[in-house]
């Protein structure tokens, strides 16, 4: 209420102002800070997503595995992946990296296949599998896949 | 400032509250998706758990063999699997051979299961031999056996006895 029989003049108002603003400030602040972190969730969620199903992909496509069997590499398959190979079996517009890492048997290989240098901003996707050298040689491995953009 | 005056500045310390209320419970909610993507690492772990012990099974080992009751090694050559000297161990302990006749396959077992799985696991193997009257399971790993908060994948066969004997590949983190 302003004028003559006013309860309180502008300076008293501004103290009210200030709670009211810093209140406001506040319910903005924290509106920005969910929407950011819930996009950067979605965001890191769908390249993990499609980091593991890259990874499912190149374990399952009969192009690499020994007699049909999901998860068993065959060696020479896996020796002769290249660049374009990859590319067409991930099947993914992201840069793609393919490591496989034997952990087992004589003088244990490893073998690293990329489409285009990975990001900073990466998915990886990791997991276990055998690479069949032949029957009586079949090694234990780490796939790892790493997905940039 | 009169009580009309303080009326107001109280009513604007309630709005403070309650938007200092309503920003909790949004920043509670936004945190709900990084729960959300800690239960699809779960089931994430689960799947790696399968993938870890089929891919321990298939492995050959390259030089497995056991102490016979006389102390004399026997041999089973290179082609063995884990999966199938795992079972052959499991007839041969419920036919009363001790545990430390194997001890230095089980040994190689574990060493290719822990260079298999990626940091932050640790892996175990925990054979268990249903049989009656049948000898202690057998755990291949750290400590005395997997603890409370794991993720597990097993299978069960069976012997040549017709026993069930059931290979379960614990997962976990520490």
């Amino acid at each position: 209420m302003w004028g003559e029989r006013a309860v309180g003049g502008f300076f008293e108002d501004v103290h009210v102002l200030v709670v009211v603003v810093i209140g406001m400030a506040t319910l903005l602040a924290s509106f920005a800070a969910a929407f950011v972190a819930y996009r950067e969730a979605r965001d890191r969620d769908a390249l993990l997503q499609e980091a593991s199903r890259v990874l499912r992909v190149l374990l399952t496509d009969p192009a690499l595995l020994h007699g049909g069997e999901d998860r068993l590499l065959d060696l020479t398959a896996v020796a002769g992946l290249d660049e374009a190979g990859l590319a067409s079996l991930a099947g993914t517009p992201h840069a793609v990296q393919l490591v496989l890492s034997e952990r087992s048997g004589t003088d244990p290989r490893t073998f690293v296949v990329e489409t285009a240098s990975v990001g900073p901003e990466r998915a990886v996707a990791a997991t276990a599998a055998s690479v069949w050298h032949s029957d009586v040689d079949v090694r234990a491995s780490r796939v790892t896949v790493t997905l940039g953009r | 400032m009169d009580r009309a005056g303080q009326s107001a500045l109280f009513d604007a310390f309630l709005f403070l509250t309650v938007a200092i209320v309503a920003s909790a419970a949004v920043l509670s909610y936004a945190s709900l998706a990084s729960s959300r993507s800690e239960a699809l690492s779960r089931e994430r772990a689960l799947e790696y758990a399968e993938d870890v012990r089929v891919a321990l099974m298939r492995t050959t080992l390259g030089d497995a063999g056991y102490l016979n009751r006389t102390g004399a090694r026997v041999d089973l050559g290179g082609w063995v699997t884990v999966e199938r000297f795992l079972l052959d161990e499991a007839d041969l302990r419920t036919a009363g051979l001790p545990e430390a006749n194997f001890a230095g396959t089980n040994a190689a077992i574990g060493a290719i299961a822990a260079g298999l799985v990626r940091p932050p696991f640790s892996v175990g193997v925990q054979v268990d031999f249903e049989g009656d009257g049948g000898p202690a399971d057998l755990w291949i790993g750290t400590g005395a056996g997997p603890p409370p908060d794991r993720y597990t994948a097993g299978w069960t066969y069976e012997t040549t006895a017709g026993l069930p004997v059931t290979i379960a590949v614990h997962l976990w983190t520490v």
